[in-house]
Formats: structure tokens, C-alpha cells, sequence
């Protein structure tokens, strides 16, 4: 620790690449330093030389410790920039401990080299391109309820329909929508789902398609208009059980659950669920579904666990 | 400032709102509740035009940590106690919503209603028929008691 200490303060280290060379100058220079202690603590000539060796047009930072490794990598054009953060477990195995991609198998793996992470992942998003153009097109012309900050890590969009009405959609990592359904039971738009659903048009992409099932021309957001300003003119009622809108335990806005139309109150579906859990002296539920009756209208209401 | 637990934040809320638009004949003591939280004393005034118009009540609410997911202790205080069918000369209040009915979704402001109410319905001042063995052998928390909803009508 005191010789990486020792490197940095030296203040020749404009920029990671120096250090490394500094470090790996260090290391070669000094045959002093058991190279075990470096093995077992920070680094080793190992991962010296993978990161040298990552390709030029990768930008490379490091978490809190050494072994933490950020590389981002451009999709082909150099639209998007996509983030993988890696960690080194010793012994040339890297493991990917978050990326800001839908789930995939090349998650759960364990990689010999940052450059076999890097070749798989270009590859990877190489096959998402219609992904990525799907999801950017719903973010920008939609008005997304949810995920509150949404990206590609999240294969799905909450889109507003009208206040209480909000259409759920899966994008698959081939770009084609999947999963469509309605957050509660309204004839006038499941009407026009079900008569859109049989005629989606697959030469189109998902945005024409919502917006020609549901007519949302009025309703959706101009390209040039700000989507965050409209998304805070549109007040999300709060939850009838914490009272709040946002809450620090748990992601996601209120949502109008009870299936009763006549109901008109919204809820936090991590306060739900406690609730109804709670009814059942806190035993969890089958399958993650709580079921119940609602706090305001009694009648039957589920809810699972986000 | 520590981080709000959620029931604070729910009764800070609560307590906000109640200062702000309080129903009519229902006031909060703002100064205590914020003091203190988990201890709010509210003020009740009879509706006119009923048998308790012009008299004065004192409301107590106590609450847990677990509050909403748990119901409020509420009782009513002090030398006037309302004589009323379901309310014990110790200040217990029979009243489904207080136990067995609670719900989230109910609040300090919807209990303070639902007494108003049931004390506005009421057609004949008189305590209930077991007051005084109640009154003798009950504990002191209400909510303790497993209460037997004399009838649905007041």
C-alpha cells in the first residue's frame, strides 16, 4: 500500500495508463518487494499486463480498489457507450459484476482476460442494436412512468396512456415488444390493445405501432419538449398507505393496483405487499404473490413483490 | 437531522395536514405531537344539533413504530368523558375500525371522523351495559381487549 501511495504522490501520474506503467517500472525494478504480497493485496504483473493490453478505444477506470475495473466500450459508430464493470478475482479469472445491459449468461461466467470480456460483450451488443434504437424511440416519444431513470439495463417501459392507465411493455434483446398488457382493467383501452395486438405491424417499429393502436398523438411527447418537464407536470397521486410518492426503501412511483375500477387509490407495491403479508401474520406468500382485500375498498387485491 | 423512519414520515405528513385543513370541531395540539410523534392529543368539540353539542372531549392517539401496518391506541382523556353506548367511563372506545378493521389506508383524520360520527348517531346518552365490570378488569391498553361489536348501526 505504501509503495502505490508512494507512486501516486509522486504526482508523475497524469493518467491511469502512467501509473500502470509506473507501477509496472516499479515492479520490475524492485525485486525487493515479495511478489506474493502484491498477489495477495492489490495487483500483480498479471493484471498489468491485461490492462495494458486493452484495446485503445476502450476507456478504462478503476472502482475502489484496483481489482475493480470499469471498461467502456462504443457500440460500432460510436453512438452509445456502454459501461461493463469487471473484477479481478486473481489467477487470470475476471469476473462482470454490473452492466448497463439486459441479463445475459455472459453475466454469470467467469472470463480469463479483459480482452475475451471485451470481445464478448462488442458482440454482444452488436446483437442489440434493435434493442437499443427500440428503447431510445420509447424513451424519447413516450411519456415512461417507469423505471423512474430508465436504461438498457431495464427490458421494460411503463408508458402513460392516460392518468391512470399505463401500458406495460417488454423489449426482447432482438428489439420486438413482448408482454403487453395494461396496469389495470379499462375497457376503452383493452379494447383497442386487443384489436392493435392482432394487427401489430411488424414492418413497424414498437412507437408507430402503440401510437397507432392507441391514437397517442395528443397524449405522447414531442421530441422537442422536455421529457423530464412533462414527467413532473403529470402529479403520480401518492400511496394511500405511506402517503408519500417516493420512497427511500424501495424503487417505483405509486401505482392504481386495486382492480376495482370504482377504486380510485394508488399504492406503493412494496407497502401493499407488506400490508398483505402482514394480514397473513407475516408469513411470505406462495409463489411471491400476496393476495388479500384492499385497504381502501375491501374488495380482493393482489400484489407481488417487486 | 436522522433519516425520517417511515412512520415518522407518514405522521409527520399526517400531523401537517391535519394542522392545515383540520375537519370541523377537531383540532390537534401541533406543539405536543411534534415533540413527540408517537403522542398526539386531539381536541373534539360536540356537533351541534346532537345530544353532545357544546361539550368538550379529549382524543389521545398512541403509536407504534409499525404504524400504519399497526392500528392506533386511542382513547379518550381528561374530566369529560363522552357518555355514549360504546365509550367505557375509563375512556375506551368500542370501535371495529380501532382493532379488528383497521387498514393502512385509514388515518388520524378518519378515525377522528368515525367518533365524531359515531358520537353524532348517537340517540341516547347512556354508558354500555358492562361498563363497570369492563372498566374494573380491563387493561389498559384497548387495543388488549377482544371487543364484542355490540351493533353495526352507530
Amino acid at each position: 500500500m505504501e509503495i502505490i501511495n508512494e507512486l501516486v504522490d509522486e504526482g508523475r501520474c497524469k493518467s491511469t495508463s502512467s501509473f500502470v506503467n509506473r507501477l509496472h517500472e516499479y515492479y520490475t525494478d524492485n525485486t525487493i518487494i515479495p511478489s506474493q504480497v502484491l498477489t495477495n493485496q492489490l495487483i500483480n504483473r498479471e493484471l498489468i499486463e491485461e490492462i495494458r493490453n486493452i484495446p485503445e478505444d476502450v476507456s478504462v477506470s478503476f472502482g475502489k480498489c484496483l481489482r475493480d475495473i470499469k471498461c467502456s466500450i462504443k457500440d460500432e459508430g460510436g453512438i452509445r457507450e456502454h459501461e461493463i464493470y469487471l473484477r479481478y478475482k486473481g489467477n487470470h479469472k475476471f469476473r462482470v459484476t454490473d452492466v448497463k445491459l439486459p441479463y445475459s449468461q455472459h453475466q454469470d461466467r467467469e472470463y480469463s482476460s479483459i480482452s475475451e470480456v471485451i470481445t464478448v460483450y462488442r458482440n454482444y451488443i452488436r446483437t442489440l442494436t434493435a434493442y437499443f434504437q427500440e428503447l431510445e424511440n420509447i424513451d424519447k416519444q413516450c411519456t415512461v412512468v417507469e423505471p423512474i431513470k430508465p436504461s438498457f439495463k431495464d427490458d421494460y417501459r411503463r408508458i402513460l396512456l392516460d392518468s391512470r392507465i399505463w401500458l406495460h411493455i417488454e423489449v426482447t434483446p432482438e428489439g420486438l415488444a413482448r408482454n403487453i398488457h395494461l396496469n389495470r382493467q379499462s375497457e376503452q383501452f383493452y379494447d383497442k390493445l386487443h384489436v392493435g395486438l392482432l394487427s401489430w405491424d411488424h414492418d413497424k417499429n414498437i412507437v408507430e405501432n402503440i401510437n397507432r393502436i392507441f391514437d397517442l398523438a395528443n397524449i405522447s411527447v414531442n421530441q422537442e419538449t422536455d421529457v423530464e418537464l412533462v414527467k413532473e407536470q403529470i402529479e403520480v397521486p401518492s400511496c394511500s398507505i405511506c402517503f408519500c410518492v417516493n420512497l427511500p426503501e424501495s424503487n417505483g412511483l405509486p401505482q392504481p393496483l386495486c382492480q376495482n375500477p370504482k377504486c380510485e387509490v394508488y399504492y406503493h407495491k412494496y407497502c401493499l405487499y407488506q400490508w398483505l403479508v402482514a394480514c397473513e401474520g407475516g408469513r411470505p406468500p406462495a409463489f411471491g404473490v400476496a393476495y388479500g382485500s384492499c385497504p381502501t375498498c375491501l374488495q380482493l387485491i393482489t400484489c407481488s413483490e417487486q | 437531522m436522522a433519516a425520517m423512519s417511515p412512520s415518522e414520515r407518514r405522521l409527520q405528513k399526517e400531523l401537517m395536514s391535519l394542522m392545515k385543513e383540520p375537519p370541523p370541531g377537531v383540532t390537534v395540539d401541533g406543539d405536543q405531537a411534534s415533540q413527540n410523534l408517537t403522542l398526539w392529543t386531539v381536541h373534539m368539540e360536540g356537533v351541534p344539533g346532537t345530544l353532545y353539542e357544546g361539550e368538550k372531549f379529549v382524543l389521545q392517539f398512541k403509536f407504534t413504530n409499525k404504524y400504519p401496518f399497526d392500528s392506533p391506541e386511542v382513547t379518550f382523556i381528561g374530566n369529560n368523558i363522552p357518555v355514549h353506548p360504546h365509550v367505557y367511563s375509563n375512556g375506551h372506545i368500542c370501535l371495529s375500525i380501532l382493532t379488528d378493521d383497521w387498514s393502512p389506508a385509514l388515518s388520524v383524520q378518519s378515525v377522528c371522523l368515525s367518533i365524531v360520527s359515531m358520537l353524532s348517531s348517537c340517540k341516547e346518552k347512556k354508558r354500555p351495559p358492562d361498563n363497570s365490570f369492563y372498566v374494573k378488569t380491563c387493561n389498559k391498553n384497548p387495543k388488549k381487549t377482544k371487543w364484542w361489536y355490540h351493533d353495526d348501526s352507530v
